[in-house]
Protein backbone atom coordinates (compact mmCIF):
# COMPACT_ATOMS: atom_id res chain seq x y z
CA UNK A 1 0.00 0.00 0.00
CA UNK A 2 2.09 2.95 -1.16
CA UNK A 3 2.08 6.47 0.14
CA UNK A 4 -0.90 8.47 -1.12
CA UNK A 5 -0.25 11.76 0.69
CA UNK A 6 3.15 13.15 1.50
CA UNK A 7 3.44 16.41 3.42
CA UNK A 8 6.94 17.83 3.61
CA UNK A 9 7.93 20.69 5.90
CA UNK A 10 4.71 22.54 5.25
CA UNK A 11 4.40 25.98 6.86
CA UNK A 12 1.60 28.51 6.75
CA UNK A 13 2.18 31.97 8.14
CA UNK A 14 -0.48 34.61 8.57
CA UNK A 15 0.78 38.06 9.51
CA UNK A 16 2.65 37.40 12.72
CA UNK A 17 1.09 34.01 13.36
CA UNK A 18 2.43 30.67 12.20
CA UNK A 19 -0.67 28.50 11.98
CA UNK A 20 1.17 25.46 10.65
CA UNK A 21 4.84 25.19 11.41
CA UNK A 22 7.07 22.80 9.48
CA UNK A 23 4.74 19.79 9.50
CA UNK A 24 5.82 16.58 7.78
CA UNK A 25 3.99 13.25 7.64
CA UNK A 26 2.77 10.55 5.27
CA UNK A 27 -0.50 8.77 4.78
CA UNK A 28 -0.72 5.43 3.00
CA UNK A 29 -3.30 4.42 0.45
CA UNK A 30 -6.34 2.97 2.18
CA UNK A 31 -5.29 4.17 5.63
CA UNK A 32 -7.60 5.59 8.28
CA UNK A 33 -5.86 8.35 10.20
CA UNK A 34 -6.97 10.89 12.80
CA UNK A 35 -5.55 14.39 13.24
CA UNK A 36 -5.78 15.71 16.79
CA UNK A 37 -4.65 18.78 18.66
CA UNK A 38 -6.24 21.28 21.02
CA UNK A 39 -8.19 24.28 19.85
CA UNK A 40 -6.04 26.49 17.66
CA UNK A 41 -3.48 23.76 16.94
CA UNK A 42 -3.79 24.34 13.19
CA UNK A 43 -5.81 21.28 12.15
CA UNK A 44 -8.22 23.12 9.89
CA UNK A 45 -5.39 25.17 8.37
CA UNK A 46 -3.62 21.93 7.55
CA UNK A 47 -6.77 20.66 5.82
CA UNK A 48 -7.06 23.98 4.00
CA UNK A 49 -3.49 23.54 2.77
CA UNK A 50 -4.01 19.98 1.59
CA UNK A 51 -7.29 20.75 -0.15
CA UNK A 52 -5.89 23.88 -1.81
CA UNK A 53 -8.04 26.47 -0.07
CA UNK A 54 -4.93 28.30 1.07
CA UNK A 55 -1.39 28.28 -0.29
CA UNK A 56 1.51 27.29 1.94
CA UNK A 57 4.25 29.77 2.83
CA UNK A 58 6.77 26.99 2.29
CA UNK A 59 6.97 23.22 2.00
CA UNK A 60 5.49 20.74 -0.44
CA UNK A 61 2.48 18.45 -0.64
CA UNK A 62 2.42 15.41 -2.91
CA UNK A 63 -0.72 13.44 -3.62
CA UNK A 64 -0.86 10.19 -5.56
CA UNK A 65 2.64 10.77 -6.90
CA UNK A 66 2.01 14.32 -8.02
CA UNK A 67 3.12 17.66 -6.59
CA UNK A 68 -0.07 19.51 -5.65
CA UNK A 69 1.58 22.34 -3.69
CA UNK A 70 -0.25 25.60 -4.34
CA UNK A 71 -2.66 23.98 -6.80
CA UNK A 72 -6.21 25.38 -6.91
CA UNK A 73 -8.84 23.46 -5.00
CA UNK A 74 -10.93 22.63 -8.06
CA UNK A 75 -7.85 20.96 -9.58
CA UNK A 76 -7.14 19.08 -6.37
CA UNK A 77 -10.66 17.74 -6.06
CA UNK A 78 -10.34 16.44 -9.61
CA UNK A 79 -7.25 14.50 -8.58
CA UNK A 80 -9.31 12.82 -5.88
CA UNK A 81 -9.18 14.73 -2.59
CA UNK A 82 -12.57 15.72 -1.22
CA UNK A 83 -13.16 17.49 2.06
CA UNK A 84 -15.97 18.40 4.42
CA UNK A 85 -16.17 21.45 6.63
CA UNK A 86 -16.51 22.02 10.34
CA UNK A 87 -19.70 23.99 9.78
CA UNK A 88 -22.18 22.23 7.54
CA UNK A 89 -22.60 23.80 4.14
CA UNK A 90 -25.42 22.77 1.83
CA UNK A 91 -27.47 24.15 -1.01
CA UNK A 92 -30.26 24.88 1.43
CA UNK A 93 -33.23 25.02 -0.90
CA UNK A 94 -32.23 22.25 -3.31
CA UNK A 95 -33.32 18.74 -2.43
CA UNK A 96 -30.74 16.21 -1.25
CA UNK A 97 -30.65 14.43 -4.57
CA UNK A 98 -29.69 17.66 -6.31
CA UNK A 99 -27.24 18.59 -3.57
CA UNK A 100 -25.35 15.37 -4.24
CA UNK A 101 -26.06 15.66 -7.96
CA UNK A 102 -24.01 18.85 -8.10
CA UNK A 103 -20.86 17.12 -6.96
CA UNK A 104 -21.59 14.19 -9.28
CA UNK A 105 -21.13 16.71 -12.12
CA UNK A 106 -17.44 17.04 -11.27
CA UNK A 107 -15.13 15.29 -13.77
CA UNK A 108 -14.39 12.33 -11.50
CA UNK A 109 -18.02 12.06 -10.43
CA UNK A 110 -19.26 12.27 -14.01
CA UNK A 111 -17.04 9.42 -15.10
CA UNK A 112 -18.95 7.12 -12.79
CA UNK A 113 -22.28 8.86 -13.09
CA UNK A 114 -22.50 8.59 -16.86
CA UNK A 115 -22.92 4.83 -16.63
CA UNK A 116 -26.09 5.26 -14.61
CA UNK A 117 -27.21 8.85 -15.08
CA UNK A 118 -26.66 11.60 -12.53
CA UNK A 119 -29.86 11.06 -10.54
CA UNK A 120 -29.42 7.35 -10.34
CA UNK A 121 -25.82 7.72 -9.26
CA UNK A 122 -26.67 10.41 -6.69
CA UNK A 123 -29.37 8.08 -5.32
CA UNK A 124 -26.89 5.28 -4.79
CA UNK A 125 -24.76 7.68 -2.78
CA UNK A 126 -27.79 8.77 -0.76
CA UNK A 127 -28.59 5.10 -0.17
CA UNK A 128 -25.05 4.44 1.00
CA UNK A 129 -25.21 7.38 3.40
CA UNK A 130 -28.64 6.48 4.75
CA UNK A 131 -30.39 9.48 3.27
CA UNK A 132 -32.27 7.93 0.37
CA UNK A 133 -35.68 8.25 2.08
CA UNK A 134 -35.10 11.98 2.25
CA UNK A 135 -33.86 12.44 -1.31
CA UNK A 136 -36.67 14.84 -2.19
CA UNK A 137 -36.40 17.00 0.93
CA UNK A 138 -34.35 20.19 1.21
CA UNK A 139 -31.53 20.33 3.81
CA UNK A 140 -33.20 23.23 5.58
CA UNK A 141 -35.78 20.96 7.25
CA UNK A 142 -33.42 18.16 8.27
CA UNK A 143 -31.79 17.48 11.64
CA UNK A 144 -28.12 18.24 12.13
CA UNK A 145 -27.10 14.57 11.98
CA UNK A 146 -28.55 14.21 8.49
CA UNK A 147 -26.79 17.38 7.37
CA UNK A 148 -23.47 15.93 8.54
CA UNK A 149 -24.20 12.83 6.47
CA UNK A 150 -25.06 15.04 3.52
CA UNK A 151 -21.63 16.69 3.74
CA UNK A 152 -20.02 13.29 3.37
CA UNK A 153 -22.45 12.34 0.59
CA UNK A 154 -21.52 15.50 -1.35
CA UNK A 155 -17.84 14.71 -0.91
CA UNK A 156 -18.44 11.16 -2.16
CA UNK A 157 -20.16 12.54 -5.24
CA UNK A 158 -16.76 13.67 -6.50
CA UNK A 159 -15.59 10.04 -6.38
CA UNK A 160 -12.60 10.77 -4.13
CA UNK A 161 -9.59 8.61 -3.41
CA UNK A 162 -9.13 10.44 -0.17
CA UNK A 163 -11.60 12.10 2.20
CA UNK A 164 -10.61 14.90 4.55
CA UNK A 165 -13.27 15.15 7.24
CA UNK A 166 -13.08 18.25 9.43
CA UNK A 167 -14.90 17.69 12.72
CA UNK A 168 -17.56 15.34 11.36
CA UNK A 169 -19.00 14.79 14.86
CA UNK A 170 -19.35 18.34 16.09
CA UNK A 171 -22.77 19.31 17.35
CA UNK A 172 -24.14 15.78 17.13
CA UNK A 173 -25.97 13.69 19.70
CA UNK A 174 -24.56 10.31 20.66
CA UNK A 175 -26.95 8.47 18.39
CA UNK A 176 -26.05 10.71 15.51
CA UNK A 177 -22.34 10.29 16.18
CA UNK A 178 -22.78 6.54 15.94
CA UNK A 179 -24.50 6.94 12.59
CA UNK A 180 -21.57 8.99 11.27
CA UNK A 181 -19.08 6.53 12.68
CA UNK A 182 -20.76 3.66 10.82
CA UNK A 183 -20.82 5.68 7.66
CA UNK A 184 -17.14 6.62 7.84
CA UNK A 185 -16.20 3.00 8.55
CA UNK A 186 -18.16 1.93 5.50
CA UNK A 187 -16.39 4.49 3.28
CA UNK A 188 -13.08 3.26 4.56
CA UNK A 189 -14.03 -0.38 3.94
CA UNK A 190 -14.86 0.60 0.38
CA UNK A 191 -11.25 1.62 -0.06
CA UNK A 192 -11.33 5.38 0.47
CA UNK A 193 -8.37 6.78 2.40
CA UNK A 194 -9.75 8.75 5.35
CA UNK A 195 -8.01 11.57 7.21
CA UNK A 196 -10.14 13.24 9.85
CA UNK A 197 -10.00 15.73 12.70
CA UNK A 198 -12.14 15.86 15.78
CA UNK A 199 -12.03 17.63 19.06
CA UNK A 200 -14.69 15.27 20.30
CA UNK A 201 -12.01 12.70 20.85
CA UNK A 202 -14.27 10.10 22.38
CA UNK A 203 -15.40 8.89 18.99
CA UNK A 204 -12.25 9.59 17.04
CA UNK A 205 -9.79 7.86 19.35
CA UNK A 206 -11.72 4.59 19.17
CA UNK A 207 -12.26 4.79 15.46
CA UNK A 208 -8.80 5.20 13.94
CA UNK A 209 -5.80 2.91 14.32
CA UNK A 210 -3.35 5.79 13.98
CA UNK A 211 -3.41 9.45 14.96
CA UNK A 212 -1.13 12.35 14.17
CA UNK A 213 -1.02 14.98 16.91
CA UNK A 214 -0.15 18.63 16.53
CA UNK A 215 0.14 21.45 19.07
CA UNK A 216 0.49 25.12 18.20
CA UNK A 217 1.08 24.39 14.54
CA UNK A 218 3.76 21.80 15.12
CA UNK A 219 3.95 18.06 14.70
CA UNK A 220 4.28 16.34 18.07
CA UNK A 221 3.78 12.60 17.74
CA UNK A 222 2.00 9.95 15.72
CA UNK A 223 1.02 6.41 16.59
CA UNK A 224 -1.77 4.34 18.10
CA UNK A 225 -4.31 6.51 19.99
CA UNK A 226 -3.43 4.97 23.36
CA UNK A 227 0.21 5.89 22.96
CA UNK A 228 -0.48 9.43 21.72
CA UNK A 229 -2.95 10.12 24.56
CA UNK A 230 -0.27 9.35 27.10
CA UNK A 231 2.35 11.58 25.57
CA UNK A 232 3.33 14.28 28.05
CA UNK A 233 3.20 17.17 25.56
CA UNK A 234 -0.25 16.08 24.42
CA UNK A 235 -1.56 15.62 27.96
CA UNK A 236 -0.37 19.08 28.94
CA UNK A 237 -1.70 20.63 25.76
CA UNK A 238 -5.16 19.30 26.51
CA UNK A 239 -5.32 19.40 30.29
CA UNK A 240 -2.92 22.17 31.24
CA UNK A 241 0.59 22.45 32.51
CA UNK A 242 1.67 20.03 35.19
CA UNK A 243 -1.53 18.07 34.68
CA UNK A 244 -1.26 15.19 37.11
CA UNK A 245 -4.46 13.36 36.62
CA UNK A 246 -4.88 9.68 37.22
CA UNK B 1 -23.99 31.69 53.03
CA UNK B 2 -26.60 32.85 50.64
CA UNK B 3 -27.45 31.08 47.42
CA UNK B 4 -26.49 33.45 44.65
CA UNK B 5 -27.21 31.49 41.51
CA UNK B 6 -29.12 28.36 40.74
CA UNK B 7 -29.52 26.72 37.33
CA UNK B 8 -32.27 24.14 37.17
CA UNK B 9 -32.44 21.65 34.32
CA UNK B 10 -31.14 24.03 31.70
CA UNK B 11 -31.20 22.93 28.07
CA UNK B 12 -29.94 24.92 25.13
CA UNK B 13 -29.78 24.23 21.41
CA UNK B 14 -28.12 26.09 18.57
CA UNK B 15 -30.48 25.42 15.74
CA UNK B 16 -30.71 21.66 16.04
CA UNK B 17 -27.38 21.04 17.72
CA UNK B 18 -27.60 20.47 21.44
CA UNK B 19 -25.21 22.65 23.44
CA UNK B 20 -26.44 22.16 27.01
CA UNK B 21 -28.32 19.26 28.51
CA UNK B 22 -29.94 19.21 31.93
CA UNK B 23 -27.52 21.57 33.63
CA UNK B 24 -28.01 21.83 37.39
CA UNK B 25 -25.58 24.13 39.10
CA UNK B 26 -25.56 26.15 42.33
CA UNK B 27 -23.27 28.91 43.44
CA UNK B 28 -23.18 30.18 47.01
CA UNK B 29 -22.07 33.68 47.87
CA UNK B 30 -18.29 34.05 48.07
CA UNK B 31 -17.49 30.85 46.18
CA UNK B 32 -15.07 30.40 43.31
CA UNK B 33 -16.62 27.75 41.12
CA UNK B 34 -14.88 26.39 38.04
CA UNK B 35 -16.31 24.62 35.02
CA UNK B 36 -13.80 22.68 32.99
CA UNK B 37 -14.17 20.61 29.86
CA UNK B 38 -12.73 20.20 26.39
CA UNK B 39 -13.36 22.49 23.48
CA UNK B 40 -16.97 22.34 22.36
CA UNK B 41 -18.26 20.99 25.67
CA UNK B 42 -20.62 23.95 26.08
CA UNK B 43 -18.65 26.07 28.56
CA UNK B 44 -19.17 29.43 26.86
CA UNK B 45 -22.82 28.64 26.23
CA UNK B 46 -23.24 27.98 29.94
CA UNK B 47 -22.08 31.52 30.72
CA UNK B 48 -24.07 33.00 27.84
CA UNK B 49 -27.35 31.62 29.13
CA UNK B 50 -26.62 33.03 32.58
CA UNK B 51 -25.91 36.55 31.33
CA UNK B 52 -28.85 36.44 28.93
CA UNK B 53 -26.87 36.46 25.68
CA UNK B 54 -28.69 33.22 24.91
CA UNK B 55 -32.13 32.38 26.18
CA UNK B 56 -32.20 28.78 27.41
CA UNK B 57 -34.65 26.52 25.57
CA UNK B 58 -35.76 24.88 28.81
CA UNK B 59 -35.14 25.21 32.52
CA UNK B 60 -34.88 27.97 35.07
CA UNK B 61 -32.13 30.25 36.29
CA UNK B 62 -32.51 31.97 39.62
CA UNK B 63 -30.31 34.83 40.75
CA UNK B 64 -30.85 35.77 44.38
CA UNK B 65 -34.15 33.97 44.15
CA UNK B 66 -35.38 35.85 41.10
CA UNK B 67 -35.95 34.23 37.68
CA UNK B 68 -33.53 35.72 35.15
CA UNK B 69 -33.74 33.18 32.33
CA UNK B 70 -36.13 35.27 30.26
CA UNK B 71 -34.58 38.60 31.08
CA UNK B 72 -32.65 40.82 28.65
CA UNK B 73 -28.87 40.91 29.14
CA UNK B 74 -28.77 44.56 30.24
CA UNK B 75 -31.30 43.86 32.99
CA UNK B 76 -29.29 40.88 34.16
CA UNK B 77 -26.14 43.00 34.16
CA UNK B 78 -27.94 45.61 36.23
CA UNK B 79 -28.82 42.99 38.83
CA UNK B 80 -25.11 42.35 39.38
CA UNK B 81 -23.83 39.76 36.93
CA UNK B 82 -20.76 40.83 34.96
CA UNK B 83 -19.67 38.71 32.01
CA UNK B 84 -16.04 38.80 30.93
CA UNK B 85 -16.37 37.19 27.51
CA UNK B 86 -14.16 34.82 25.59
CA UNK B 87 -11.61 36.65 23.44
CA UNK B 88 -12.06 39.74 25.62
CA UNK B 89 -14.24 41.86 23.33
CA UNK B 90 -12.67 45.13 24.42
CA UNK B 91 -13.41 48.51 22.91
CA UNK B 92 -10.12 48.46 21.04
CA UNK B 93 -10.14 52.05 19.84
CA UNK B 94 -10.79 53.41 23.31
CA UNK B 95 -8.24 53.89 26.04
CA UNK B 96 -7.77 51.58 28.99
CA UNK B 97 -9.45 54.14 31.21
CA UNK B 98 -12.43 54.53 28.89
CA UNK B 99 -12.90 50.77 28.81
CA UNK B 100 -12.92 50.70 32.60
CA UNK B 101 -15.36 53.61 32.76
CA UNK B 102 -17.72 51.74 30.45
CA UNK B 103 -17.53 48.76 32.75
CA UNK B 104 -18.94 51.02 35.45
CA UNK B 105 -21.82 52.09 33.20
CA UNK B 106 -24.54 51.28 35.74
CA UNK B 107 -22.65 52.63 38.70
CA UNK B 108 -24.15 55.77 40.24
CA UNK B 109 -21.84 56.28 43.18
CA UNK B 110 -18.65 58.24 42.42
CA UNK B 111 -16.89 57.15 45.57
CA UNK B 112 -17.59 53.55 44.69
CA UNK B 113 -16.15 54.14 41.23
CA UNK B 114 -12.85 55.27 42.70
CA UNK B 115 -12.74 52.41 45.17
CA UNK B 116 -13.28 49.92 42.37
CA UNK B 117 -10.72 51.63 40.17
CA UNK B 118 -8.17 51.49 42.99
CA UNK B 119 -8.87 47.80 43.46
CA UNK B 120 -8.48 47.08 39.73
CA UNK B 121 -5.19 49.00 39.62
CA UNK B 122 -4.02 47.23 42.75
CA UNK B 123 -4.44 43.77 41.24
CA UNK B 124 -3.38 44.88 37.75
CA UNK B 125 -0.76 47.63 38.18
CA UNK B 126 -0.04 47.38 34.45
CA UNK B 127 -3.44 48.88 33.71
CA UNK B 128 -2.62 51.88 35.86
CA UNK B 129 0.63 52.37 33.93
CA UNK B 130 -1.19 52.15 30.62
CA UNK B 131 -4.46 53.86 31.41
CA UNK B 132 -4.13 56.42 28.61
CA UNK B 133 -3.11 53.86 26.02
CA UNK B 134 -5.54 52.50 23.43
CA UNK B 135 -6.78 49.03 24.37
CA UNK B 136 -5.93 47.68 20.92
CA UNK B 137 -2.24 48.39 21.49
CA UNK B 138 -1.99 46.27 24.65
CA UNK B 139 -0.37 42.83 24.72
CA UNK B 140 -2.63 39.77 24.94
CA UNK B 141 -2.09 39.41 28.65
CA UNK B 142 -2.78 43.09 29.31
CA UNK B 143 -5.93 42.89 27.23
CA UNK B 144 -7.10 40.01 29.37
CA UNK B 145 -6.36 42.04 32.49
CA UNK B 146 -8.39 44.88 31.08
CA UNK B 147 -11.29 42.59 30.25
CA UNK B 148 -11.36 41.28 33.81
CA UNK B 149 -10.88 44.81 35.17
CA UNK B 150 -13.74 46.15 33.08
CA UNK B 151 -16.06 43.44 34.46
CA UNK B 152 -14.95 44.25 38.01
CA UNK B 153 -15.81 47.92 37.49
CA UNK B 154 -19.49 46.92 37.46
CA UNK B 155 -19.06 45.93 41.10
CA UNK B 156 -20.59 42.56 40.33
CA UNK B 157 -22.21 40.21 42.79
CA UNK B 158 -21.30 37.44 40.37
CA UNK B 159 -18.35 37.57 38.02
CA UNK B 160 -18.42 35.28 34.96
CA UNK B 161 -15.00 34.61 33.45
CA UNK B 162 -14.78 32.87 30.09
CA UNK B 163 -11.42 31.25 29.30
CA UNK B 164 -9.18 33.93 30.78
CA UNK B 165 -6.11 31.80 29.93
CA UNK B 166 -6.88 31.61 26.22
CA UNK B 167 -3.86 32.26 24.04
CA UNK B 168 -1.63 33.40 26.89
CA UNK B 169 1.93 32.32 27.69
CA UNK B 170 2.31 30.23 30.88
CA UNK B 171 3.76 33.09 32.95
CA UNK B 172 1.00 35.47 31.92
CA UNK B 173 -1.61 32.81 32.67
CA UNK B 174 -0.21 32.53 36.18
CA UNK B 175 -0.52 36.30 36.66
CA UNK B 176 -4.15 36.30 35.59
CA UNK B 177 -4.93 33.37 37.84
CA UNK B 178 -3.22 34.99 40.82
CA UNK B 179 -5.46 37.98 40.22
CA UNK B 180 -8.56 35.78 40.08
CA UNK B 181 -7.67 34.39 43.47
CA UNK B 182 -7.24 37.90 44.85
CA UNK B 183 -10.63 38.85 43.49
CA UNK B 184 -12.11 35.87 45.25
CA UNK B 185 -10.36 36.79 48.52
CA UNK B 186 -11.91 40.24 48.27
CA UNK B 187 -15.27 38.50 48.33
CA UNK B 188 -16.43 38.53 44.71
CA UNK B 189 -18.28 35.35 43.82
CA UNK B 190 -16.82 33.98 40.62
CA UNK B 191 -17.81 31.40 38.02
CA UNK B 192 -14.77 30.52 35.97
CA UNK B 193 -15.01 28.57 32.74
CA UNK B 194 -11.70 27.21 31.57
CA UNK B 195 -10.24 24.70 29.18
CA UNK B 196 -6.97 24.54 31.10
CA UNK B 197 -8.09 21.93 33.61
CA UNK B 198 -4.89 21.96 35.66
CA UNK B 199 -5.03 25.72 36.27
CA UNK B 200 -8.75 25.83 36.98
CA UNK B 201 -8.57 22.93 39.40
CA UNK B 202 -5.81 24.68 41.31
CA UNK B 203 -7.98 27.65 42.12
CA UNK B 204 -11.59 26.40 41.91
CA UNK B 205 -13.10 25.48 45.26
CA UNK B 206 -15.68 23.39 43.52
CA UNK B 207 -15.28 22.06 40.01
CA UNK B 208 -17.82 20.89 37.47
CA UNK B 209 -16.67 18.82 34.51
CA UNK B 210 -18.62 19.45 31.36
CA UNK B 211 -18.65 16.99 28.47
CA UNK B 212 -20.78 17.50 25.39
CA UNK B 213 -23.19 19.79 27.17
CA UNK B 214 -23.64 17.67 30.27
CA UNK B 215 -22.07 17.92 33.71
CA UNK B 216 -20.44 14.52 33.98
CA UNK B 217 -18.66 14.96 37.30
CA UNK B 218 -18.32 17.48 40.09
CA UNK B 219 -16.30 17.82 43.23
CA UNK B 220 -13.27 19.39 44.83
CA UNK B 221 -9.80 19.11 43.35
CA UNK B 222 -8.94 16.38 45.84
CA UNK B 223 -11.95 14.37 44.76
CA UNK B 224 -11.45 14.86 41.05
CA UNK B 225 -7.71 14.46 40.77
CA UNK B 226 -8.04 10.71 41.28
CA UNK B 227 -10.61 10.45 38.54
CA UNK B 228 -9.28 8.75 35.41
CA UNK B 229 -12.42 9.93 33.62
CA UNK B 230 -11.16 13.51 33.33
CA UNK B 231 -8.31 12.49 31.08
CA UNK B 232 -10.77 10.36 29.18
CA UNK B 233 -13.15 13.26 28.69
CA UNK B 234 -10.38 15.41 27.26
CA UNK B 235 -8.55 12.76 25.26
CA UNK B 236 -11.28 10.23 24.60
CA UNK B 237 -9.23 7.31 25.80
Amino acid sequence: MGVILEVNNITKKYSGLTAVNDMSFEIHRGEFVGLIGPNGAGKTTLFNLISGMVKPSSGTIRFDGRDITGMKMNKIVNLGIARTFQLVRSFKFMNLLDNVGVSCLSPRGKRLAKEYGIDEYASTILAATGLVDKARLPPIILPHGDLRKLQIAKALGTNPQMLLLDEPFSGLSHEEQKGITDLINKMHDDGVTVFMTGHVLRELMHLVPRVIAMVQGKYVIEGPPEEVANNKIILEAYLGRGATFA
Amino acid sequence: MQRLLEMKKIYHYYDKARALEEINLKIEEGELVAVIGPNGAGKSTLLRVISGLEEPDRGKILFLGERIDEMKPHKIAKRGIAHCPERRRLFFDMTVMENLELGAYFLKNKKMFHELLNFVFEIFPRLDERKKQRAGTLSGGEQQMLAVGRALMANPKLLLLDEPSLGLAPKVKDKIFDAIQKIKQEGTTTLLVEQDAALAMDIGEYIHVLEEGKIEMRGTKEELIKEPRIKKIYLGI
